[in-house]
C-alpha cells in the first residue's frame, strides 16, 4: 500500500510538473519532450488504476505515434525563428482572467462536495483480464462507435496524406 | 494555450487537455467497476490521433505556402 | 508494517533480475560485437581481431576503455540538453523492454498481462532517441539520417506488430508466459503454424534494429553515421549499447513467440531413463556442452602461442562446468530443472537468431531508401494483413468446424503465398516503369544542361 501511494504521487507530480514545464518553454522541441513525459506519467497512472490495456495503448499510440508525428513536423518546419522571437503576451490578461474564473469554479465545486471525498472502496469485481473485458465491451456494446472510429481514422489518414503531398508545380 | 501564437504549441496543448479527460474517464471507470470509461478513453485517443494528423498536415501545407507558423500572421481570409 | 514488508519481499527477486540484466548487458553487448566481427571475418576468409588478448577476447574491454576515455565533443550551436538526453532515451527504452522478457520460466522481472504489447510499445519509444539525437546535433547529415531512420522504424514497426498479432490470435493471450504455455499445450512451436508471420517478423525486426541490409540511415559509406555522426566517446557507446540491446530484445521476442521460448525441442517426447524420472531428451544440453568442451580441448594443443593454448583449455573447462551445472539441475526440484534448462534453451535459440542476423548482414547488399519504404508499405503490410485474416479464418475453422490444426492453416498459407506472388509481380512491373522513367528523365535533364 505504501509503495502504491508513493508511486501514485511520483506519477502525479511528474505529470503535473511536465505539463507546467511544457507550456512555459520557448523552445518547441523542449515542449514536445515535456509533453512526452507527461503522457508517459499518465500511462503510469493508468497502470495504477488497473487499466493495463489503456496503459500500453497510451504508450504505443499517444507517446509513440502522435508525439513522433509532432516531433517530425517540428523538425520539418524548422523553427529556430521562434526561439529568438519575442514572446507575444498581448492576450495574457484575458487568459489570466479565464483561468482564474475556471479555478474558482473548480475550487467551489470541490468545497461544496467535500463530504463525498470519502468514496467507498472500489468494487474488486473488475475483470481479472482487463484486455478481454475491454475487447468484449468494444465489440458488443460499442460496435457502432468502433466502426465509426475506424472510418474516422481512415478519413484522417487520407486527409493527412493529401495535405502533406508536395503539389507538383 | 491562448497566449502562444505558435500553432504547433496550440495543438500540443489540445493533446494535453484530451489527456486530462482520459485520466478522469479511467479513474471513474475504476470507481464504478465497469470498463465503459476505458473504452471511451480509447475512442478519445483515436480521435486525438486523427485530429493531430490532419492538423499537422494543414500546418505543413500552410507553412510551405506562407513560411510562418504564427497564428496572428495567418490572416489570409481577412481583407 | 506487515504490508510494507510483504511488498518489499515481493519485489526482491524482480529487483535482483533487473540488477543482473543491467550489469550484464553492456558486457554482453560488447562480446556480441566481438562475435560479430569474428563471424564477419571468418565469412570473409580472414581472422578478425586477434591482437588484444588471446583470439581478441579482450577487444571489447579495450574498446570500452577507449570510448570512456575519449574527449567529449559537443557541436557548436547544438541544443545541449537534448544532445545529452537523446542517447539516454535510447538506452533507457532498450533496457525497460527487458522487464517483460522471460529468459526461462523463472527469470522474468514482471509477467505483465499485456507483456507482448508492452515490449512493442516501449520499443516504439526508441524513435525519440534517434530523432532527437539527429536534430540536436545541428548538422545536415544527422538530421537527414535521423528522419530516414525514424521513417524506417515507424514503417516496419507496423509490419512487425501485425505479424505478432497472428501469433497472438493463436495463443489467445498477450502475456509472454501464457504464449509459451500455449505452445506447450498445442505441442507445436508457432513458427510451424504461421511461417509467413515468422518471415514478416524476421524482416521487420532486422529493419527495426537498423541492421543490414536495412542500415542505410547509419551506414558509413552512405551518410557517415546518420544520426550518430556528431556523437563520440561515451555517448556513442550508449547508442551502440542501445542498438545491440534492441537486437537481443527482438531476438528474445521472436524466440518466445515463434520458437517456443524456453521449451525444449520435441516437448511431447516424454521417454524416461529406466527407473528414474529424468527424461531422455533432457540430457541433450549436457551432451552438447560436453561436445563443445571436447572440441576446445582438441583445439588447444594446436594453438601457436602458449597463452592461446591456456585460454582454449580454460574455455573447455568452462564448458565442462556448464555441463556439470546442467546435469546437477536434472536432479534438483522441478522448478530448478525447468529454470536452468529453460534458460539454456532460450539462450541457444536467441543465439541462433542473432547468428542469422549477422549472416544476413554479411550476405545481402543494402536496400536503397525508397526500396526500403516500398518493401514495408507495399509488400510486408498487405502480406501481414492477409496473414492475420487468414489466421482468424483458421481459428474459426478449427474451433467451429473441428478441423485439424495443421489443416486449418493450409488456406491461410495458400492465401498469403498467393498475395505475396501477386504483390511481387505487380511490384516488379511498377519498379521497372519507375526506373525507366527515372533514367529517361535523368538523361533528358543532363542533355538539357549539356545543351545550355
Amino acid at each position: 500500500m505504501v509503495l502504491a501511494n508513493v508511486l501514485f504521487y511520483f506519477f502525479a507530480l511528474l505529470a503535473v510538473g511536465s505539463a507546467a514545464l511544457m507550456i512555459t518553454r520557448k523552445n518547441i522541441v523542449h515542449a514536445a519532450v515535456f509533453l512526452v513525459t507527461t503522457l508517459l506519467a499518465t500511462a503510469g497512472i493508468f497502470l495504477q488504476l488497473e487499466a493495463e490495456f489503456l496503459f500500453v495503448v497510451q504508450i504505443l499510440v499517444y507517446a509513440g505515434g502522435i508525439m513522433v508525428l509532432f516531433v517530425f513536423v517540428i523538425m520539418l518546419v524548422n523553427l529556430d525563428i521562434e526561439v529568438r522571437a519575442v514572446r507575444f503576451n498581448g492576450q495574457w490578461k484575458v487568459a489570466g482572467a479565464l483561468a482564474f474564473v475556471l479555478a474558482m469554479q473548480v475550487l467551489t465545486a470541490l468545497w461544496l462536495g467535500r463530504k463525498t471525498f470519502h468514496l467507498p472502496a472500489p468494487p474488486t469485481a473488475l475483470a481479472a483480464r482487463n484486455t478481454e473485458a475491454v475487447a468484449d465491451a468494444l465489440f458488443s456494446h460499442f460496435m457502432l462507435a468502433f466502426e465509426v472510429a475506424s472510418i474516422l481514422l481512415l478519413v484522417a489518414m487520407i486527409g493527412a496524406v493529401v495535405m502533406g503531398k508536395r503539389r507538383a508545380e | 494555450m491562448l497566449t502562444r501564437r505558435n500553432v504547433i504549441i496550440m495543438l500540443m496543448s489540445i493533446e494535453l487537455i484530451l489527456n486530462a479527460v482520459n485520466i478522469n474517464l479511467v479513474a471513474f471507470s475504476r470507481l464504478y467497476g465497469s470498463v465503459d470509461g476505458q473504452v471511451f478513453a480509447i475512442f478519445v485517443i483515436a480521435d486525438a490521433a486523427a485530429e493531430a494528423a490532419v492538423g499537422l498536415g494543414i500546418i505543413l501545407a500552410f507553412f510551405r505556402n506562407r513560411k510562418t507558423i504564427h497564428a496572428d500572421e495567418m490572416q489570409l481570409l481577412k481583407w | 508494517m506487515h504490508g510494507f514488508f510483504q511488498s518489499v519481499s515481493a519485489i526482491i527477486w524482480p529487483v535482483l533480475c533487473a540488477v543482473v540484466i543491467v550489469l550484464l548487458l553492456p558486457l554482453l553487448a560488447g562480446y556480441i560485437v566481438l562475435v560479430e566481427r569474428k563471424v564477419m571475418a571468418h565469412m570473409q576468409a580472414r581472422l578478425g581481431p586477434m591482437r588484444v588478448g588471446p583470439h581478441g577476447l579482450l577487444q571489447p574491454i579495450a574498446d570500452a576503455l577507449k570510448l570512456v576515455l575519449k574527449e567529449d565533443v559537443i557541436p557548436m550551436n547544438a541544443d545541449r540538453m537534448i544532445f545529452w538526453f537523446a542517447p539516454v532515451i535510447s538506452v533507457t527504452v532498450a533496457l525497460v523492454a527487458y522487464s517483460a522478457l522471460p529468459i526461462g520460466p523463472a527469470f522474468q522481472i514482471a509477467d505483465l498481462n499485456v507483456g507482448l504489447l508492452f515490449i512493442v510499445a516501449v520499443s516504439s519509444l526508441g524513435i525519440y532517441g534517434v530523432v532527437l539525437g539527429g536534430w540536436s546535433s545541428n548538422s545536415h547529415y544527422s538530421l537527414l539520417g535521423a528522419m530516414r531512420s525514424a521513417a524506417q522504424l515507424v514503417s516496419y514497426e507496423v509490419a512487425a506488430g501485425l505479424a505478432l498479432v497472428s501469433v497472438l490470435l493463436l495463443a489467445g493471450s498477450l502475456s509472454m508466459k501464457e504464449i509459451v504455455q500455449a505452445q506447450l499445450d498445442q505441442g507445436v512451436w508457432f513458427v510451424f503454424y504461421v511461417p509467413f508471420g515468422f518471415f514478416i517478423y524476421l524482416v521487420a525486426s532486422i529493419a527495426e534494429t537498423n541492421r543490414a541490409p536495412f542500415d542505410l540511415p547509419e551506414a558509413d559509406s552512405e551518410i557517415v553515421a546518420g544520426y550518430m555522426t556528431e556523437y563520440s566517446g561515451f555517448r556513442w557507446a550508449l547508442y551502440f549499447l542501445a542498438e545491440y540491446a534492441n537486437v537481443i530484445i527482438v531476438a528474445g521476442l521472436a524466440t518466445t513467440l515463434f520458437f517456443g521460448g524456453w521449451l525444449r525441442p520435441l516437448t511431447r517426447y516424454h521417454d524416461h531413463f529406466p527407473g528414474t524420472s529424468i527424461e531422455l531428451l533432457d540430457v541433450v544440453p549436457t551432451l552438447l556442452m560436453i561436445a563443445l568442451a571436447v572440441y576446445c580441448f582438441r583445439l588447444a594443443p594446436k594453438q601457436p602461442v602458449r597463452v592461446q593454448k591456456r585460454v582454449m583449455a580454460a574455455a573447455g573447462v568452462k564448458c565442462l562446468l556448464f555441463a556439470a551445472i546442467l546435469l546437477a539441475a536434472l536432479f534438483g526440484s522441478d522448478a530448478v530443472r525447468q529454470g536452468v534448462h529453460g534458460a539454456f534453451w532460450f539462450l541457444v535459440k536467441v543465439g541462433a537468431y542473432i547468428y542469422c542476423f549477422m549472416w544476413f548482414r554479411f550476405s545481402f547488399p543494402r536496400y536503397r531508401f525508397d526500396q526500403l519504404m516500398r518493401l514495408s508499405w507495399q509488400f510486408l503490410i498487405p502480406l501481414a494483413l492477409v496473414n492475420v485474416i487468414g489466421v482468424g479464418v483458421a481459428i474459426v475453422l478449427r474451433e467451429r468446424l473441428g478441423w485439424n490444426p495443421f489443416m486449418s492453416l493450409v488456406p491461410t498459407t495458400l492465401a498469403t503465398l498467393g498475395c505475396a506472388a501477386w504483390l511481387t509481380a505487380e511490384e516488379s512491373d511498377f519498379s521497372e516503369e519507375a526506373e525507366s522513367s527515372a533514367t529517361v528523365g535523368g538523361a533528358e535533364a543532363t542533355a538539357n544542361r549539356g545543351g545550355e
